[in-house]
């Protein structure tokens, strides 16, 4: 076989003709790029190490057993006892209720905030800053707040309704409103990233457009339906599925709010996968429990790239 | 194969360095590098003249300062006994053991070379594969009163007859209570109740002051609502499980009394407070500050309010834990500290010998109450000498006889605030097989009791009892 090289390393820019040798084509093709490859090498170990290793580790566990310090392997035995748990299905439930309700204000609420913060002229890093305050507040720290304002009996939240002479609510003490509290912390505490990548898809808008648009006699919302939303569908369907991965392994609200309470009803899949793991002492259906979760969030992801996929060949 | 110089010249490097990082690994993991410095396990205390290191956790932290300047106090005493034994102690802030933390410890196999573990995880500590059988260390020899220990204690130590913990805390729960809010509601602060139905006519009157004062408050999340479950279901004389272990057996008359009794409290009587407590700590802020009437709890919760929240030493009185009829049973728990595997003979001994010089030697350690009302005495943080508790010896032996005239003698809290606790000593039980998940799983029962108007309390306790079941099964 006889192969071209049309790409020398810089400074040889003769165009050379040879049968090369599998090896020796490695070891240049690695010199030439010897830089690139060494921070490539940094990456990989990183990713392997943090990453890789610890889904096969994970993966292999959930086969596994510890008993007295002494590992055996038990097959699918893991797998059936989180089927069994009678918290199985009702944490999927939570989860999916928690990730739709999220999904409609986390998407809605920052793309709104966005548009609004869009249309000034002035003081918009002002705002943008003002959004993102909640983002670098340490999330425990914040969501912690939330404790005391939706505390049934001397919460800010119910002293301002009770001010304003509408019905109290028990927030976080009752089944029927506690996990909608916990997507009113969620949103709050994360508004600011998702608002900040619209705001920024948003710029981007060539404003020529909707001059054209204004001109055709095209009101807001039009506008917002025609320009913004075509424009922004990218950025608006990978948050999307950034947004969906990101609420189904939600853990830090109702670890701190709610224990999972009240009677389980924010009990989601990855605070039932931790308390196997640290409440249970036991690692391996925990792990099991991920593996499910990961097979979940993997299916809904290619998925989403297929959908894209043949959105984009259409 | 012949090797040519420089391959043998780094094959004798490579076996040079496996030696001695054999060596060097084989000296890290025994403490010392010959048989004499390690010592034998010869179930005699350790030399006084060994050299040897060793490492311990729980130590109090910045949030206790009186504890904190105790114990410095006896590292300088202990290093007057064994002059050659290095302590390193690891302090804690709030709780010292957070089951969550712990387990990742266990998995991690980083535990101190005595290590803290609750009776609650002794399962958990066991599976770990980390406690060493210290059975031929301990003896009356070594630790001094340690055949004259309550059964309840040592079945709490032992496994199959094998030693593998020493006890530094055992209490039984009891009913603490704010006596001034007795006394604001009509009721007697030397009479606490001692039945479930004079508690609830007690927080009813107490609720009845109004100003945000609530009559009593129970647990129901953080594992704490199942533990507190099982405390008021042993009260009744319930079970948590069959005697076989294999079965849950708390889905009974009693378990749904508890349940029944604590959801009338909450939304007939509204004597408990509208805020759930899920953690902890949490139920201690409203104790502090005068805003809850009664609260089960063990002797060291009026020492954790008075110490750590600053709450009014006089305020508290304890009770025996109320039962069907009069004083019911109660749920022994505590503190131990197991010790390490893969550590030296002269490491262990030394463990053992600061284990019972710290927690287990009547005048010494947490029992030096003489130096500690010194230490009060010039202390601008509040300190509480103390609240009696059974510790773990029998009532009859030398050891608590010691401490109790201590007390007499160097407390600073009103003793006869706890008369009814002290005075009408109760049944310990045990907590059950795999505790913390069972205690988990009825956290869900309580937070139904406590947080749901209609809750449906048959169906919850059968639901518990069914996902105990199969707890118990996977065991």
């Amino acid at each position: 076989m006889t192969t071209t090289l049309t790409r020398g390393r810089p400074g040889a820019d003769t165009v050379r003709t040879r049968t090369p040798r599998r090896g020796g084509h490695l070891r240049r093709a690695l010199a030439r790029n010897l830089r690139a490859h060494a921070f490539l090498i940094g990456a990989l170990l990183c990713f392997a190490l943090f990453t890789w290793y610890p889904m096969v580790r994970e993966i292999v566990m959930s086969f596994q057993k510890v008993r007295y310090g002494e590992t055996h392997w038990v097959g699918f035995d893991n797998f059936r006892q989180i089927f069994a748990d009678p918290e199985f299905w009702p944490a999927w439930r939570n989860t999916l209720e928690f990730t739709g309700i999220a999904l409609f204000f986390g998407f809605v609420a920052p793309f709104l905030t966005a548009l609004v913060i869009n249309e000034f002229r002035h003081a918009q890093s002002y705002l943008r800053i003002l959004v993102y305050l909640p983002v670098m507040l340490p999330p425990v720290a914040g969501i912690l707040l939330f404790k005391y304002f939706m505390d049934p009996g001397y919460g800010l939240f119910n002293q301002i309704l009770d001010f304003l002479h509408l019905p109290t609510s028990s927030w976080l003490a009752s089944q029927d409103t506690a996990m909608f509290s916990l997507v009113i912390v969620s949103t709050w505490a994360n508004m600011g990233s998702a608002t900040l990548v619209y705001l920024a898809a948003l710029q981007s808008i060539p404003g020529e457009l909707y001059e054209a648009a204004e001109l055709d006699g095209a009101g807001l919302l039009r506008r917002v339906w025609h320009v913004t939303v075509p424009q922004t569908r990218l950025i608006l369907s990978l948050m999307l599925m950034l947004q969906v991965v990101a609420t189904m392994q939600m853990f830090t609200e109702s670890f701190v709010l709610t224990g999972g309470g009240p009677q389980g009803s924010t009990t989601t899949v990855v605070y039932m996968l931790y308390n196997y793991a640290f409440n249970f002492d036991k690692f391996n259906t925990a792990a099991a429990l991920g593996v499910v979760l990961l097979l979940v969030l993997g299916a809904f992801s290619a998925l989403y790239l297929w959908l894209e996929r043949r959105g984009g060949e259409e | 194969m012949m090797l040519n110089r420089s391959s043998r010249m780094a094959a004798l490097a490579l076996a040079a360095g496996l030696l001695l990082s054999t060596a060097a690994c084989s000296s890290d993991s025994s403490g010392n590098s010959n048989d004499a410095a390690a010592g034998v396990a010869d179930g005699k205390p350790l030399d006084p003249n060994a050299t040897v290191t060793i490492s311990i956790d729980c130590a109090p932290g910045a949030d206790q300062a009186a504890g904190k300047a105790n114990y410095a106090d006896d590292l300088a005493l202990f290093k007057t006994k064994y002059p050659n034994v290095t302590i390193n102690a690891k302090p804690y802030v709030g709780q010292c053991e957070v089951p969550a933390q712990q387990t990742a410890q266990y998995k991690a196999h980083d535990e101190t070379g005595a290590f803290h573990a609750y009776f609650t995880d002794r399962d958990a500590t066991l599976n770990s594969g980390d406690a060493q059988d210290i059975t031929k260390y301990v003896n009356d020899e070594t630790l001094p009163g340690f055949s004259s220990m309550l059964p309840s204690v040592k079945d709490n130590m032992t496994v199959d007859g094998k030693v593998y913990a020493l006890p530094i805390n055992y209490y039984t729960t009891g009913l603490i209570y704010n006596r001034e809010l007795f006394k604001q509601a009509g009721l007697d602060p030397d009479k606490p109740p001692t039945t479930w139905d004079e508690l609830q006519a007690a927080a009813k009157k107490i609720s009845a002051l109004g100003n945000g004062i609530t009559g009593y408050q129970d647990y129901s999340g953080g594992n704490t609502g199942g533990w507190h479950f099982t405390s008021e279901l042993y009260s009744l004389g319930g079970k948590m499980v069959t005697d076989d272990g294999k079965k849950a057996a708390f889905n009974s008359p009693e378990g749904k009394q508890v349940l029944k009794r604590l959801h009338d409290m909450r939304f007939t009587d509204q004597s408990i407070s509208a805020t759930p407590i899920t953690q902890w700590a949490d139920a201690f802020p409203p104790l502090a500050t005068g805003k809850v009437g009664m609260f089960l709890g063990a002797p060291d919760v009026i020492k954790h309010l008075i110490e750590v929240l600053g709450a009014d030493a006089k305020a508290y009185g304890l009770g025996p834990m109320p039962g069907a009829t009069g004083p019911g049973n109660s749920l022994g728990g505590g503190d131990l500290y197991y010790i390490k595997k893969g550590q030296t003979p002269n490491q262990i001994k030394a463990e053992i010998a600061w284990i019972n010089f710290q927690y287990q030697t009547p005048d010494a350690g947490q029992f030096n109450f003489a130096r500690a009302k010194t230490l009060a005495g010039s202390s601008k943080d509040p300190v509480a000498i103390a609240v009696p508790q059974p510790y773990f010896w029998s009532a009859e032996s030398p050891q608590i006889k010691a401490i109790t005239e201590s007390l007499k003698t160097n407390g600073n809290l009103p003793l006869s605030n706890y008369d009814p606790y002290v005075k009408n000593p109760t049944k310990s039980i045990t907590e059950p097989p795999a505790a913390q998940q069972l205690y988990k799983i009825l956290d869900t029962a309580m937070s139904a009791a406590l947080t749901d108007p209609n809750a449906n309390l048959d169906s919850v306790l059968a639901t518990a009892e069914s996902q105990a079941n199969q707890i118990l099964a996977n065991q």
